[in-house]
């Protein structure tokens, strides 16, 4: 422990590199320093591909960087950590457990006893809005809705920090927007320290306290923009004057038309299905 | 029926081919015992598949979960199924005797590999998220195995199995023609030594029949185990 307790997540100067041959190797992160105070809310923006879920993975401990430090709660990630819950951009849900057992999932895996989290796990999937659907199939929900099943999930051990991979990449547009107040909601009213990652601008301002723009790989931070907006938001701030700027800094920053700036449905998002970046 | 009307007219010896009313004739005659010897020749096929299906899943579990294990033993594996599994028959009653386990161990030696392989690759297509995302929560492979990559693999697993279900009938029927006193395989055997074709189309129509009820019985048992899967 040092004296930076209050940073939930400490990123210095961290790099990734692949070697894809022997001589030639791909730098996918450069030196990219960032932290986040307890409780933050930190929206990570960039074009597919330029390693923004390689950057949360090695936060979650689950890959290793090449180079640079990462501190969570004052300690050093050298393994996977189980005080973070992680959302992918698919469901990964279990097709031969039902909603509640599919929360339930981590408590057994940590090796607790599910009886003691069934009341969590309910009061969690009402949360996320699927009363009635607690013994339903995987396959009889849909992909919007097995996705709010996995964020329930991620919730269940109550992890002060939330990875969110470009949770609504999978999703149609409509159910999208739709999820993404949803998430906006969940999230205020957990309060925790969270890092999303996302290509589209409008959705990283809405939901932000901070928006990091990563450039195109190598990905260096390019921007660590404030979003100063009221708390609790919800949808509607996506008329407010405020919030348009920021989309518009965000997106001349990336170096995007301008001719769409006024118009906030359109993000800047490349609509390129990349699986991960 | 056109075989049973015309055959007589087109004076085919009947050791060529028996007419159907023969053969229908014959099994439901007393003259054989089906019961007695579709029950042996099934019994071998379920059983030795039985012990194919444990110890190939057995397997396919080391290798997925050992690098080790895969290293090794995955070559093996590939170079094995190249030899031909009937003509290593013979050589089994050799090696354990005149006795039921040569036969079992036939009918493993045909259903092992389908069940290996297909085994194995239903461990490997775990997705590598979900993969990442429950290993965050524990190190136990005993619990990753029984929480999240077994019922994954069933799936993959029955694949393996339905293939697997309708050789099991041939590898103890190839046995019982290297050496047996009873079975379905002896009395085709039998049938043809004798020129009884009859008798050889009989015993063949009763291994089809039972092979398709073996083949029931995986479907069933798969309807069951995985409900959820389609």
């Amino acid at each position: 422990m040092t004296a930076t307790n209050d940073l939930a997540i400490d990123v210095l100067k961290v790099s990734k590199t692949y070697k894809s041959t022997p001589t030639k190797s791909l730098t996918a992160i450069r030196e990219v320093s960032f932290s986040a105070k307890e409780g933050e809310f930190i929206s990570i923006v960039g074009r597919s591909g330029c390693g923004k879920s390689t950057l949360l993975k090695m936060v979650a401990g689950l890959l290793p960087a090449t180079s640079g430090s990462i501190r969570v709660f004052g300690s050093e990630v050298d393994e996977p950590l189980d005080n973070v819950g992680f959302v992918f951009q698919h469901p990964l849900l279990l097709p031969w457990r039902n909603t509640l057992d599919n929360v339930l999932l981590p408590a057994e895996l940590i090796g607790q006893a599910r009886e003691r989290y069934v009341e969590r796990a309910r009061k969690l999937i009402e949360t996320v809005g699927l009363t009635g659907f607690e013994h339903t199939l995987p396959r009889g929900l849909s992909i919007g809705m097995q996705q709010r099943v996995s964020v329930a999930r991620a919730l269940l051990l109550d992890p002060p920090i939330l990875l969110l991979d470009e949770p609504f990449a999978a999703l149609d547009e409509l159910t999208r927007e739709e999820m993404s107040s949803e998430l906006l909601r969940v999230v205020q009213e957990v309060r925790k320290t969270v890092l999303f990652v996302t290509h589209s601008i409008p959705e990283a301002v809405m939901m932000g306290d901070r928006v990091l723009l990563l450039s195109e790989r190598p990905a260096v931070l390019k921007l660590d923009l404030r979003v100063r907006l009221p708390r609790p938001r919800d949808a509607t701030i996506r008329t407010s004057e405020a919030y348009l700027g920021y989309c518009e800094e965000l997106r001349s920053c990336l170096g995007v038309g301008r001719a769409s700036a006024g118009d906030p449905s359109r993000s800047a998002s490349t609509p390129a299905a990349s699986p991960s970046s | 029926m056109l075989w049973q009307v015309l055959l007589p007219f087109l004076h085919v010896p009947r050791f060529i081919l028996p007419l159907p009313s023969e053969v229908l004739s014959l099994l439901f005659s007393t003259k054989v015992h089906w019961a007695y010897n579709a029950f042996l020749t099934l019994s071998e096929a379920l059983l030795g598949f039985a012990l194919a299906t444990l110890g190939g899943v057995a397997i396919a579990i080391c290798i997925s979960f050992s690098r080790l294990v895969r290293r090794v033993i995955e070559p093996l594996i590939v170079a094995a199924q190249l030899v031909p599994k009937v003509a290593l028959v013979p050589v089994l009653f050799l090696w354990f005797g005149f006795d039921v386990i040569p036969r079992l161990f036939a009918v493993f030696l045909v259903c092992f590999f389908p069940i290996v392989i297909s085994s194995t690759a239903g461990f490997a297509a775990v997705d590598k998220d979900l993969e990442d995302l429950v290993r965050s929560f524990t190190s136990s492979k005993a619990l990753l195995l029984r929480k999240v990559f077994f019922p994954s693999a069933l799936p993959s697993i029955f694949a393996g199995l339905k293939i697997a279900i309708v050789l099991a009938p041939v590898g103890a029927v190839v046995a019982e023609f290297i050496s047996s006193q009873a079975g379905l395989g002896f009395l085709i055997l039998a049938g043809e030594s004798q020129l009884d074709t009859t008798l050889v189309f009989a015993a063949t129509t009763v291994l089809i029949l039972g092979s398709f009820l073996l083949y029931a019985v995986v479907l069933v048992a798969e309807r069951f185990v995985i409900p959820w899967s389609r």
